[in-house]
């Protein structure tokens, strides 16, 4: 941890938030979807609130304890360059997921799939999708760092 | 690929600290450490900047080489 650069350990920090949150919200909703039982929506929204409040909480916490351990450093262009090339990648995530879930959403209205479940499978599917993205963007971020861009 | 000789001049300038170069141009030792290790080609102006620490010319500082 001591050879990370300020930028690093604070991408670091919201990867392990994320990761609780991704852990916490694809433990219960992969196993209710697999089951047939998946929760309706008018119960998803409160849950999935409570997880980014979480998210917030464990993000606020590590950087302001960041903030006092470590000595902050400014950013420069190759940390802009470097923020532009991840966001792009987490960009690519979320559209390619979208548009795929676009599809796999036209279909089951085609065949009269359940509406409820349809909703019910979007918001899941958009909210995995946001994780992913912003997944790959702090990896593709660590990877930049350490790897050279 | 561009390479450079940032490591010899820092040495030749009295041992200068990658901490004290980065200060001298306005970025930080993490970015003096990847230009000087291949991993980042900088900008123009941060190229003109670094050679001007050094007192010397684009040139002195930084080879280009066609992939």
């Amino acid at each position: 941890m001591a050879n990370l650069s300020y930028q690093e350990k604070n991408i670091w920090g919201s990867l392990i938030a994320l990761s609780a949150g991704a852990f916490w919200f694809l433990s219960d909703a992969i196993p209710a979807y697999v089951a047939g039982t998946p929760l309706p929506p008018e119960r998803l929204a409160p849950w999935i609130f409570a997880i980014f409040l979480m998210v917030l909480a464990i993000e606020l916490a590590y950087h302001v304890t960041l903030s006092f351990c470590a000595r902050r450093d400014r950013r420069d262009e190759r940390d802009a360059l470097i923020e532009a090339k991840a966001g792009r990648n987490g960009y690519y995530v979320l559209g390619g997921g979208l548009v795929g879930l676009g599809f796999h959403l036209a279909i089951w209205q085609l065949i009269g799939a359940d509406p409820a479940r349809n909703l019910s499978f979007g918001i899941v599917a958009i909210v995995t999708l946001l994780i992913l993205a912003e997944s790959s963007h702090l990896v593709s971020k660590l990877v930049y760092y350490r790897r050279g861009v | 690929m561009i390479t450079n000789r940032i490591k010899s001049l820092r040495f030749a300038a009295d041992q200068m600290s990658q901490q004290a170069l980065a200060d001298e141009v306005g970025v930080t030792r993490q970015t003096i450490n990847a230009i000087e290790g291949d991993k980042y080609s900088p900008s123009l102006e941060v190229a003109f900047r670094i050679a001007a620490v050094f007192g010397a010319s684009l040139d002195d500082v930084f080879d280009w080489e066609p992939d």
